[in-house]
């Protein structure tokens, strides 16, 4: 995964930048959102990063800028490909309503957790879970979920298969490389790969992403706890966008 | 008249497969005498509309705040009149660094 993109700060993103890494130092939100910043920096840097970029409307290209979003945190910036480099703007945090809330079923009940096991196993740990989603007309979803994580020193791989009633079943597979740690965060290079029912894989390109350390699987007194923790967490909603975009995007099947 | 939409009646519905499905170039609006009751459009189209309404969303947040709209006139500025600087090696790496 090499850098292609020469990276270049604004004045004005190098004030917020310093101010940010200053705030860090004491305030576990602003390190965080420092992570999500230098995740970003790391994924637009990349070759054939362009794709993900995403557009700010404006009446002309000058004003034009792309941008991307991770946990809250939007970075904005051009890129000049003739010269290979991205120029920061700003960055700032905002909560935005999620598009897909319009058209996906929204749910008038919080989901309810059925079931949820944990077991240890040789390098690792499995978790087994089925969850109920209930829509604004009473019918009820369930989905059943799997997940397997091996730990193999520096690099880990993690197994994630879940259904839901009448949905193909989706089965995605995560290789970790364990990268810098910094209080509950760790910033991994991850590749995913995801199978589909059909028997096609589709291959993401490598990215750098923060990982909370404090595993919500091994921290909560009773499952409902952990559930409940896992729902009102600031980070959850943010995580599972991300996975969602993750998902929405397909660009090398094969 | 949208030449990319097409009025159809529920009966068409019966004509599709997984093969044909996957093909649909028009998003279809289908009705039952005059009474339009869905809509089908193709997965591609369906995430082109996600992205540019999450595209809006976004922009209508940033612009309705003051302070995001001064901050990026600043940085706007301060991109015509060059003054950025490279993000700095070891910098990103820095980024976990206390």
């Amino acid at each position: 995964m090499g850098a292609e993109y020469q990276v270049q700060l604004s004045d004005t993103a190098r004030a917020d930048f310093e101010q940010l890494r200053f705030d860090a130092e004491t305030r576990p939100h602003a390190l965080t959102k420092l992570m999500e910043v230098g995740a970003m920096l790391d994924q637009i840097a990349e070759e054939g990063s362009s794709d993900y970029d995403r557009v700010l409307p404006a009446s002309s290209p000058e004003l034009a800028l792309r941008y991307r979003s991770e946990g809250g945190v939007y970075l904005y910036f051009r890129r000049f490909e003739s010269t290979r480099t991205v120029v920061v703007a700003f960055f700032c945090e905002m909560q935005v309503e999620n598009a897909a809330q319009f058209t996906s079923v929204a749910t008038a009940e919080p989901p309810k957790l059925l079931e949820w096991q944990v077991r240890d196993i040789p390098h690792g740990m499995e978790a087994e879970g089925a969850f109920e989603f209930t829509g604004e007309d009473g019918s009820r979803k369930r989905m059943r979920n799997f997940v397997r994580k091996v730990e193999w020193g520096d690099s880990y791989t993690v197994f994630n298969h879940f259904a839901m009633d009448d949905q193909p079943a989706r089965t995605m597979i995560t290789s970790g490389q364990r990268g810098e740690i910094e209080g509950d965060w760790r910033r991994d290079v991850i590749e995913v790969v995801e199978m589909f029912p059909d028997g096609s894989t589709c291959r993401f390109p490598p990215q750098t992403v923060p990982v909370w350390t404090r595993n919500p699987f091994y921290e909560g007194a009773s499952i409902e706890d952990m559930f409940a923790r896992m729902q009102k967490d600031a980070l959850w909603q943010p995580r599972l966008d991300r996975i969602k975009s993750l998902m929405s995007r397909r660009p090398e099947q094969r | 008249m949208d030449p990319t939409v097409e009025h159809v009646g529920v009966s068409k519905l019966r004509m599709f497969n997984a093969t044909n499905l996957g093909k649909i170039k028009k998003m279809l609006v289908i009705q039952d005498n005059d009474t339009p009751l869905a809509v089908l459009l193709s997965y591609p189209q369906y995430l082109a509309i996600q992205n540019k309404l999450q595209e809006a969303l976004d922009a209508v947040e940033l612009l309705s705040k003051k302070e995001n709209v001064d901050r990026l006139l600043a940085s706007l500025q301060d991109i015509s009149e060059g003054r950025i600087s490279p993000l700095g090696k070891g910098t990103r790496n820095e980024l976990a660094v206390k």
